[in-house]
């Protein structure tokens, strides 16, 4: 099992430098967008369009990165008032609560995106991009944090 | 099942807090409150489709369309611009090129605290980021000095929660996408507020400067004009920074997504120029760039599902129109939500607090007669007193991480500074015209 947490944590980090890599091709994106308008006047015309989608990737990829380093808030003004043993329910009840939720919200992004394709939805932007493919960020992210949560509940029990 | 929208919002209320409290993720949180909100609705649906499939399907969409926006794109970039600079030597030359300058007004280098974060919050968008990068300089400087340490410490509590105010501001930034108000006039409007803000705080100290001598060290530092000449080329690189974000924003010359672009090149350049710019430095900023970013958005994220769901049960509306119906003041009103909002501030940082009160709250404000755009400033300056407010005040936290002092003693410390905020919010609701005054002079 701490087999499997270890595999999950690396996989974890390589979604952590895609969303990274995004973030860095974002801001050449747009740096060669304004000084295309300034030199040239002409402007890559789909530069919002997918900066905005590269921004959703950035975020669903980093999400269980996020996560594993603790970088999502919590309040703990009150469970850190128990004592150790009471604290460690609190927390595994919380990763069970969340994992739930993730797993339902990965199944209803996998019928978005299908149901994007089905009827091959496209933005109503110069681009007509085909919806699907940016939104495979979201199933994708939410399927990396389902098992980020996982591996964090395996750690937990294996303490 | 709950059919009247304003006791479904109690226990809308009651049941984020049970998440909350139980030390669920606040963006978590607030999913799931919107779940069991929805499940608890009294719906009429086709027998066709089930509960689930209905909440499941606005759950996908509403998580797409908060992320699927150009606006936004603006927050990782802020926050990686931040990121790069807080590890240049920058807070080391704002230091040196401000010392000079300081020499003959009363308080001395107790203003460092104040121009220094004054000048990083016009570079930076985060209030947590201006506080430690001018503090780790700062702190330690005025106490070799022997200045007094209740000064230095309330002063930096104070100033750095500029961050937020004196545009590029990451609360503003959230704002501006949750309410539809252009974040360049946000941004812009900031600027007067947070200059008088900054103003206030230094007049204070020039006070207790004059009241209490002792809080200065005796020994004169003399420098001549020619220090203050040489010292001009520390400060240039952040002029030059603040003139790129700021100056095309308020030119018309770039929207507040590209000026941030431009941003994180001007600041690589900066770095580049320190020497600072090292393999390390750069992973190191983008990783706190990640875990930034995405914990705000994903926090923005829950809440607009959440507010999603309070529109579909008629929450918005039924407490728009109670409100509007009690025929309060709108004064009154607005002493309640400032109230309302040091209290929230008590527990919530300041994005999960625009986040989650921002959908219910403006429409009501708008009502009273409030503009969306000074509402926002408001809001702001609400968050900044969030951020020195205990048990959870971000600045707080990284005032103890830097200077060893104890929570207790950076709240007393900071008190002052505190009142002078609320002062300032008072002012702003009485001359409302502070704040239209710049956005209404914009190029476009």
């Amino acid at each position: 099992m701490r087999r499997l947490a270890l595999w999950i944590d690396r996989l974890t980090d390589v979604f952590a430098y895609l969303s990274a890599f995004l973030l860095i091709i974002t801001i050449i994106l747009i740096v060669a967008n304004i000084t295309l308008m300034s030199v040239m006047g002409k402007s890559i015309m789909i530069t919002d369009e997918y900066s905005a989608y590269m921004f959703a990737g950035f975020v669903m990829f980093g999400l269980a990165y996020t996560l594993k380093h603790n970088g999502h808030i919590r309040i703990n003004v009150l469970t850190s008032r128990f004592s150790p043993s009471i604290q460690r329910i609190f927390r595994i009840y919380a990763l069970i609560a969340v994992l739930i939720f993730t797993v339902y919200i990965f199944y209803y992004s996998v019928c978005m995106v299908y149901q994007a394709y089905v009827y091959q939805m496209r933005s109503d932007t110069v681009a007509q991009t085909l919806l699907w493919i940016p939104q495979l960020v979201m199933p994708i992210g939410f399927f990396v944090l389902a098992l980020q949560i996982l591996s964090e509940i395996i750690k937990e029990f294996s303490k | 099942m709950i059919s009247d929208p304003l006791t479904l919002l109690i226990v809308m209320i009651v049941v984020l807090f049970a998440f909350l409290l139980s030390g669920i993720w606040i963006g978590f949180s607030l999913y799931l409150t919107g779940v069991v909100t929805m499940l608890l609705y009294n719906f009429t649906l086709p027998p066709t489709i089930s509960i689930w499939s209905k909440i499941g399907g606005l759950l996908a969409n509403s998580s797409w369309n908060s992320l699927d926006s150009w606006s936004l794109v603006a927050l990782p970039l802020f926050v990686f611009m931040g990121e790069i600079l807080y590890h240049t030597d920058i807070s080391n030359r704002l230091f040196n090129g401000l010392l000079p300058w300081f020499s003959k007004i009363p308080g001395k280098l107790l203003h460092m605290n104040v121009v220094a974060c004054s000048m990083f919050a016009a570079v930076s968008g985060s209030s947590a980021a201006t506080t430690a990068t001018v503090g780790k300089i700062t702190l330690n400087e005025l106490e070799k000095r022997g200045y007094s340490r209740s000064l230095s410490v309330g002063s930096l509590a104070g100033a750095g929660t500029l961050g937020f105010l004196i545009p590029p501001s990451l609360i503003m930034i959230i704002y501006g996408v949750m309410s539809n108000v252009s974040i360049g006039k946000l941004f812009i409007a900031g600027i007067i507020p947070g200059l008088m803000l900054g103003g206030l705080y230094s007049l204070y100290i020039m006070i207790a400067a004059i009241v209490k001598p002792d809080v200065v060290p005796k020994e004169e530092e003399k420098y001549t004009w020619n220090d203050r000449l040489k010292s001009l080329k520390d400060i240039a690189p952040v002029f030059f920074l603040i003139l790129l974000v700021l100056g095309s924003i308020y030119l018309g010359f770039a929207t507040p997504t590209e000026a941030a672009a431009l941003g994180v090149v001007g600041s690589l350049v900066i770095a580049a120029f320190f020497k600072n710019l090292n393999m390390k430095n750069f992973t190191l900023s983008i990783k706190n760039t990640i875990k930034t970013t995405i914990m705000i958005a994903f926090i923005m994220m829950g809440a607009a599902f959440l507010s999603q769901v309070a529109g579909f049960s008629g929450i918005t509306r039924s407490l728009s129109l109670y409100v509007a119906g009690s025929h309060l003041n709108p004064y009154t009103l607005l002493a309640i939500v400032g109230f309302m909002y040091l209290l929230l501030g008590a527990i919530l940082d300041g994005v999960s607090m625009v986040v989650m009160t921002t959908p219910i709250i403006l429409p009501i404000m708008q009502q009273a007669g409030f503009e969306p755009l000074w509402f926002g400033i408001f809001l702001v300056i609400m968050v900044e007193l969030a951020q020195i407010t205990p048990p959870v005040g971000f600045s707080l936290f990284v005032i103890q991480g830097i200077s060893d002092e104890s929570v207790g003693d950076i709240i007393k410390y900071s008190f002052p500074f505190f009142m002078i905020m609320i002062f300032t919010v008072v002012v702003l609701a009485l001359f409302p015209q502070i704040v239209y005054f710049l956005p209404s002079h914009m190029i476009r």
